[in-house]
Formats: C-alpha cells, sequence, structure tokens
C-alpha cells in the first residue's frame, strides 16, 4: 500500500452511517488515514471531487437524489478516476453486479462491513489504481515515442524533397523581379517570395524536429545560458509588456547536458509564454532554478490566460497547436519533451486558468554511466 | 575589357541550374552548368572556372566527393555550397573540405551575389 496517508471521501447522506463508516475507517487503516472527507449528497460529491482529489471514494448506492452509479459515471465522464467503492445495502446484488459493469472498483455490503473487509477493499482500490495509471503513463510515453519516431523518419525525407521545390521557385521569381516589370507584377512576385520563405520555415522547424543530431555534450551553466539567450528575444519581450523575473539559486550545480538543445527549450518556453500573454498588461515570466538531492529543478511560470484542463494533457503531442495557422507547428513542446527526456529529465506543466502556467524540469546532475566514457573523448562533428 | 568571372552551377534540378544560370548572367557572369558530378570534375579540368557553386545531395558523385576532388584540379576556384541538407550543423564541416562558403535552399540570390563578389574580388559589397 502506498506509503503517503490516505484521502478517503465518503458519500453518504445518512450522517449516522457516515461517522459508523468513518469511525471504521479509522479504526481499520489507524495512521494510514490522513483525511477523510464527507459529502452529504450527489451534488456535494461532484463538487468535492471537482476539487480534490482523493485515494479512494466509498460511496453509499442509495443517494437522495440519484443512485451512486449515476454518480460515478458522471465522475468519469470528466475524467476522473478515483477509484470507487460502493456501500450496499442487503439484497442488493444485482446493484452490486451493475456497480462493477459500470467501473467500480469493489463494493461492500452495508450491513456486513467490518475492519478487515474494509481495509482490504481499501488497499486492493489503491494498488489497482497506482497499477493503472502506470501502465497509462507507459503508454502514452510508447504511443508518444512511437509517433515521434515514425514522424522524424517521415520529416527528415520530406523537408529535403520540398526545400528543392522551393529553392527552384525562389530562384524563379527573384530572376523575374529583374525584368523591370509594372509595379503590381513586383509587388505580387514579393507577396510569393515571402510564402516561399514562410514555407521555408515551417519545413525548417519540421526537420528541426526530425534531426537525430547526437548530443554535443558537455557542462552547461545554466543560468549563463538563460541569461545569454533572453538578451536574444528580451527587447522584443519587453515591447509587449513582459518582465523576466530570475530567482536563481547560486548554489546550481552545472549539468551535462548539449547548450544548444537546452538554449533551445529554453527559447520554446520563453516564445510559448509571449504568445500566450499576448495583448495583456503587466506580464511576468518567473524563472525559478533549484538545486536538488540529485537533480536541478527549473521553474518556468507565466501568468498568463492558463492551459484548460482538458487540453492540458495533449500539449506534448507532436502537431497539437493552439496557435493561430503560421504561427505553430505543434512540435515546440514535443522536441522540448523529447530533448528533456533524452537526458533522462522530466517535464511536467501545472496550469491554472486565469492565473498562469508552470513548467517544471528536472534534470538529473550525475552523467550516466554509459556516457562517462565519451565524455572525456574530444567533441567532434561527424558528416552523416 | 576585364574578362568576365566565370562560374560553374553543379545541382542536379536542371530548372534551378537554368535559372540561377539567367540570374548571374544579368550580373555580368558568364556561367555554365551542370546537373552531374563526374562532367562537373571533367569541366574544371577542362578549364577551371573562378568560382563554383556545388549542391551535395546528388545522385551518382555527391557534393562532398566533388568538393574533395575540385581542390585537387584548381587551387584557385572559389566554391560556395548551396545545399538543402541541414546546413547550420555542416557548415564548420564542409569550410574544412574546402568550400569557402555556406548557403541554405531555398537560397537568397542577393546573398549569393554578395558572396560571390567578395569571394572573386576579395572585396566586401559596399
Amino acid at each position: 500500500m502506498k506509503k503517503k496517508p490516505l484521502h478517503i471521501l465518503i458519500t453518504d447522506d445518512d450522517e449516522d452511517d457516515f461517522v459508523f463508516v468513518s469511525d471504521l475507517l479509522r479504526d481499520a487503516l489507524g495512521t494510514k488515514v490522513k483525511i477523510i472527507d464527507h459529502a452529504a449528497s450527489y451534488a456535494a460529491a461532484i463538487e468535492i471531487l471537482g476539487h480534490n482529489s482523493y485515494d479512494v471514494a466509498l460511496v453509499d448506492y442509495r443517494l437522495d437524489e440519484a443512485n451512486g452509479i449515476a454518480l460515478l459515471r458522471e465522475i468519469r465522464s470528466k475524467g476522473d478516476k478515483t477509484p470507487v467503492i460502493f456501500l450496499t445495502g442487503q439484497g442488493d446484488q444485482e446493484v452490486a453486479v451493475e456497480a462493477m459493469k459500470s467501473g467500480a472498483t469493489d463494493y461492500l455490503d452495508k450491513a456486513k462491513l467490518s475492519e478487515d473487509a474494509l481495509a482490504q477493499s481499501i488497499r486492493y482500490a489503491v494498488e489497482l489504481h497506482a497499477k493503472e495509471q502506470e501502465l497509462e503513463k507507459a503508454q502514452s510515453v510508447l504511443l508518444r515515442n512511437e509517433k515521434l519516431t515514425s514522424i522524424g523518419t517521415l520529416c527528415a525525407g520530406v523537408a529535403h524533397e520540398i526545400l528543392n521545390p522551393l529553392n527552384i521557385i525562389g530562384t524563379i521569381i527573384q530572376l523575374e523581379r529583374l525584368n523591370g516589370l509594372p509595379e503590381s507584377t513586383m509587388e505580387n512576385l514579393n507577396k510569393m517570395l515571402g510564402q516561399v520563405k514562410r514555407a521555408t520555415k515551417i519545413t525548417n522547424n519540421l526537420r528541426m524536429f526530425a534531426h537525430q543530431k547526437k548530443d554535443e555534450l558537455g557542462f552547461v551553466d545554466i543560468h549563463k545560458l538563460f541569461d545569454e539567450s533572453a538578451t536574444l528575444i528580451e527587447h522584443d519581450l519587453n515591447l509587449d509588456n513582459i518582465v523576466i523575473n530570475r530567482v536563481y539559486d547560486e548554489n546550481l550545480p552545472k549539468i551535462y547536458a548539449d547548450e544548444d538543445k537546452l538554449a533551445q527549450v529554453f527559447l520554446n518556453l520563453l516564445n510559448n509564454a509571449r504568445d500566450a500573454m499576448e495583448n495583456r498588461t503587466q506580464n511576468t515570466i518567473t524563472i525559478q532554478t533549484k538545486a536538488m538531492k540529485h537533480c536541478v529543478e527549473i521553474r518556468f511560470s507565466d501568468n498568463g490566460p492558463g492551459i484548460a484542463p482538458d487540453i492540458v494533457n495533449k500539449i506534448f503531442d507532436p502537431f497539437f497547436t493552439t496557435k493561430k495557422p503560421g504561427k505553430g507547428t505543434g512540435l515546440g513542446l514535443s522536441l522540448i519533451h523529447s530533448i528533456i527526456e533524452n537526458r533522462g529529465g522530466t517535464i511536467h506543466v501545472k496550469s491554472k486558468m486565469g492565473k498562469g502556467t508552470t513548467f517544471i524540469i528536472k534534470i538529473p546532475v550525475e552523467i550516466p554511466a554509459n556516457e562517462k566514457h565519451a565524455q572525456e573523448q574530444p567533441r567532434q562533428t561527424m558528416i552523416h | 575589357m576585364p574578362r568576365k568571372t566565370k562560374i560553374l552551377i553543379v545541382d542536379d534540378e536542371y530548372m534551378f541550374c537554368k535559372s540561377l544560370k539567367a540570374f548571374l548572367e544579368k550580373h555580368g557572369y558568364q556561367v555554365s552548368f551542370t546537373t552531374n558530378g563526374e562532367q562537373a570534375l571533367d569541366l574544371i579540368k577542362e578549364e577551371p572556372p573562378d568560382l563554383m557553386t556545388l549542391d551535395i545531395r546528388m545522385p551518382g558523385l555527391n557534393g562532398y566527393e566533388v568538393l574533395q576532388k575540385a581542390k585537387w584540379i584548381s587551387e584557385t576556384m572559389k566554391i560556395i555550397v548551396i545545399s538543402a541538407i541541414d546546413v547550420p550543423n555542416m557548415v564548420d564541416s564542409l569550410k574544412r573540405q574546402g568550400a569557402h562558403e555556406v548557403l541554405n535552399k531555398p537560397a537568397d540570390l542577393e546573398q549569393l551575389l554578395e558572396s560571390i563578389r567578395e569571394l572573386t574580388t576579395g572585396k566586401k559589397a559596399s
């Protein structure tokens, strides 16, 4: 069972039953329970589950307004995966079957409730939930990697094939411009050249994404790297009313990574924050670094509009974008994700609508064993 | 009257060669082209141009091979690589192998003209 003390919600419209079940819970689990909350109605349960997370919800099947199954369906439809254990009355066997079918983890007969049965059921629910989450995470990583590999191969090949025709179009346009054409024709040619440049930029972004360039690893001073990269666009940021606020940990160790790729991560996050905060006032981007036991933590926060909860899980997916056509390829965060993961690090996002978004990056300080040897070799650019 | 600067275009895209040739001729250069790496080396042997523009990814003898062999044939010829390969990461290695300048496709022809001027007259455009 989880070492962390459990948070449990009991949904029961009968106050006495709640007291009875929660006493039993404390007897059964002792200090393993931290919080036992009470929702006294269907609506209260929906409300409280929307704002808090629980390890387990014990739900009385018979609620005044609606039954427990309707509650279970509603919270599942909102993407809430809290394990639910039904508490049924005597002779509710059919109900119990129905409950299990609709995704409950277990059901317990209220009349026969014992410490042991309760403890066992909760232990089972928590363990199952943890396993399911692990599996889900592994599956999504697998899916993303698979998607990335096939997209990578495709992009690299396609990019070269697209750049050649673009080159011919661009050359012909530049040749035609020498012919002393009427002003309106010249204007059109310039517009065409502008579109060639646009297509080139997108193609190059695709290729950057696909690029399997070997990491050129070295010890990187993150603060120095950030400051240097920020100088490149800080002027533009100021024009957009964006202030960068640095909260640097002076004891931050250097990390072993590819400096260019880290700069790419940093600039991509800055650009996203800037796009998100467009046309707003009093914008702040806070970059906070912290030395942890085995890793460095970089928090990258903005006070922009935030990311809607229904899309927050998709933002690292390739080609997912909310930007206007021509403004984003949907590859930036996906690229960042793979850069960080390749260094054995993690990147997570926390976002609140109306408050802002924080990206939390953790990169290990130790050099992976299989790279210790490589580190002693001089840098080399390979032709491939 | 000084003789015209001779330029050889080497690129497997015929339409690119034709249009770039026309463009450079309008700027007063004497231009020939080939879409084939082996033929490029023959042409250089016959009569080395002042400058060669060179594609990298070509069927048959590719741009790298042309680059390596060409410098043994003519020491004075300048070479500008114009390629759609991922140039930013290649600049150093191409320059080590004898390229004087490396440009991306799609080619910015104003930039190309400037590079040609610099390399053939040794002067920066004002």
